[in-house]
C-alpha cells in the first residue's frame, strides 16, 4: 500500500513541487542509495543510524549542489520544514517497500535511551516525513506537474486504464520502463500512440514492481481500495503496517 | 517529565521552537550556536536539531534544541514534536500581528498537551523593526505573564536578546529540576546570586553529516 502511494507520489513530489528553494532541488542519489540499504540491517538500533546518516547525507547533498552550481557562499542550513519536505521526497524515490513496518519495527524495539537526544530526532523527523507522505494531497502538487510535463493529459480516470491496459501494452513493454523507446516500436499505430501518452502515469505507477505479480486490475483495486482509506482515515499518527503480501 | 541526567552528570533537556514559518525561528537558534562556531563549521550545520551544553553554578546542562517545522502543512505534526520536551520557546514576529495569535495557539497547545510541566518563553522576534511593530509589548507581557511564561524581544539579525533569553530559560530549567529532584534542600534562590553566577559555554556538538558508522554518534553531550 505504502509502496503504490510511493509510486503515485513519485513523479508529483519533487522539491519543486514543494515550493522549494532551487539550492534543494538536487538528485540524491547518494542519500538514496543510503536510504536504500536500511533494509540491510538488522536491529532497530543499526536501522536508525542509518536513517540518521540519510538525514545527514541530504545535507551533504545540497551542499555539493550548491558548490557545482558555481556560486559563491554557503547553502543556509537546513530548516524542519525542508528538511521533512526533502526527506518526504527522497522516501518516496527509494522504492522502500516496508518502510512503514521498519519505522514501526524501530519506534517499538529499539532501546529508549535517546529520549531528547539525536536519535530521537531522527525518528521524529522520518515519522514526520510518512505522515507527510500519507496526507500529502496529490491534486495539490498537480498544477507545478502540468505545467512540467504539458503533454501529460490530466489525470487518467479508472475507467480508461482499466478498459484499455491490458489488450493494448504487452506487459514486456511496461516492463521496459523506456517509454520513448516503446513507442519508436510502435510507430504506425496512431491510436496506440495515443494510448499509450494516456498510459504514462500507469505506466509509472506499475513499471517497477519489483514482485511482478501486480496486473492491471489488483492494481486498480488496490489504488481504489487505498485513496478509500486515505479520505476516509482522519487519523495521522497511526503507522500503517502493510502486509507482505500486499506490496 | 522530568529531565534526565546523561553522561558526564549533565543534564539532558529537550527544547523545543514553535511558531509560525518565517519569524525566525531558525535564525534563531542559528544566531545562538554560531557565535560560537566558525565559519567552516556552520556549513555542515543542520538547523533542525542542536545540542548546546552549558555549565551554570557548576551545574551543567546540555540543550537540545529541536526546530519545529512551521508551516502550515505540517501544523498536525505538532504534538510529535514537543512530546516530553521540558520547555518550549514560543517565537512571534513582532511585526505579523496573525503570528502573535498562532503564538497563542501553539501555547494553548501545549498546555493541553504538557500541563504545567513546561518551561515556556514567549518570544517577540524581529525587534529591529521596531517601526513596523504591531504587537505592543504591553499585550505581549500581559499575554505571558497569563500563561506562566517570560517574554523576551530578540533580534537574529542583530543578535540581541538571544543569549539572554536562553539564560533565562536554563536557569529556570535548573531551578525547576533542582525543586523536582530535592526540593527540600534546593534553594531557588542560589542560581540568582548576584555577581556570583558562572556561565560557561562547554563543547558544542553537532552530529557532523560526514560521520562515518553505525555505532560511533548519538551519544549524549559531555
Amino acid at each position: 500500500m505504502f509502496y503504490e502511494r510511493c509510486k503515485e507520489l513519485s513523479s508529483t513530489l519533487t522539491p519543486a513541487a514543494l515550493g522549494l528553494p532551487v539550492d534543494y532541488s538536487c538528485p540524491y542519489k547518494e542519500t538514496i542509495e543510503k536510504l536504500n540499504t536500511m533494509s540491510q540491517q538488522n536491529t532497530p538500533i543499526g536501522k536508525l543510524y542509518c536513517l540518521q546518516e540519510t538525514i545527514d547525507n541530504i545535507q551533504i547533498d545540497v551542499k555539493n549542489h550548491f558548490k557545482s552550481s558555481l556560486r559563491i557562499g554557503e547553502p543556509v542550513p537546513l530548516p524542519s520544514d525542508d528538511l521533512i519536505s526533502l526527506l518526504a521526497t527522497i522516501i518516496v524515490q527509494a522504492n522502500l517497500n516496508f518502510f512503514p513496518s521498519d519505522v514501526y519495527y524501530i519506534e517499538n524495539f529499539h532501546w529508549p535511551f535517546s529520549e531528547g537526544e539525536k536519535l530521537s530526532f531522527v525518528l521524529v523527523t522520518v515519522r514526520a516525513a510518512l505522515e507527510f507522505i500519507k496526507s500529502a494531497d496529490v491534486d495539490k502538487y498537480l498544477p507545478t506537474k502540468q505545467k512540467k510535463k504539458t503533454s501529460l493529459p490530466s489525470r487518467v480516470t479508472p475507467p480508461i486504464h482499466s478498459s484499455l491496459a491490458p489488450p493494448t501494452v504487452p506487459p514486456s513493454l511496461l516492463k521496459l520502463h523506456d517509454e520513448e523507446e516503446g513507442k519508436k516500436e510502435v510507430p504506425p499505430l496512431n491510436e496506440t500512440l495515443e494510448k499509450l501518452k494516456r498510459l504514462r502515469m500507469i505506466d509509472d505507477n506499475i513499471v517497477t514492481d519489483r514482485n511482478n505479480m501486480s496486473t492491471k486490475p489488483e492494481k486498480q483495486e488496490g489504488r481504489s481500495f487505498f485513496e478509500r482509506l486515505m479520505y476516509d482515515d482522519g487519523v495521522m499518527s497511526s503507522v500503517d503496517f502493510p502486509s507482505p503480501s500486499k506490496s | 517529565m522530568a529531565a534526565r541526567t546523561g553522561g558526564g552528570g549533565s543534564l539532558q533537556v529537550k527544547v523545543v521552537l514553535l511558531g509560525e514559518g518565517c519569524v525566525g525561528k531558525t535564525s534563531i537558534v542559528l544566531r545562538y550556536v554560531q557565535n560560537q562556531f566558525n565559519d567552516k563549521h556552520i556549513q555542515t550545520l543542520q538547523a533542525s536539531f542542536l545540542q548546546k551544553n552549558l555549565t551554570i553554578n557548576r551545574r551543567r546542562l546540555c540543550l537540545n534544541i529541536w526546530d519545529t517545522a512551521g508551516q502550515e502543512r505540517y501544523h498536525a505534526l505538532g504534538p510529535i514534536y514537543y512530546r516530553d520536551s521540558h520547555a518550549a520557546i514560543v517565537v512571534y514576529d513582532i511585526t505579523d500581528e496573525d503570528s502573535f495569535t498562532k503564538a497563542k495557539n501553539w501555547v494553548r497547545e501545549l498546555r493541553k498537551m504538557l500541563g504545567d510541566s513546561c518551561v515556556l518563553v514567549i518570544v517577540g522576534n524581529k525587534s529591529d523593526l521596531e517601526k513596523n511593530k504591531v504587537i505592543q509589548e504591553k499585550d505581549a507581557q500581559e499575554y505571558a505573564a497569563s500563561v506562566g511564561a517570560k517574554h523576551f524581544y530578540t533580534s537574529a539579525k542583530q543578535n540581541k536578546g538571544i543569549e539572554e533569553m536562553f539564560l533565562d530559560l536554563s536557569k529556570r530549567l535548573l531551578e525547576k529540576e533542582g525543586n523536582n529532584s530535592n526540593p527540600s534542600s534546593t534553594n531557588p534562590s542560589s542560581t540568582r546570586r548576584p555577581g556570583g553566577i558562572t556561565v560557561t559555554d562547554d563543547s558544542i556538538r553537532t552530529d557532523r553529516p560526514s560521520g562515518g558508522g553505525g555505532g560511533g554518534g548519538g551519544g549524549c553531550c559531555g
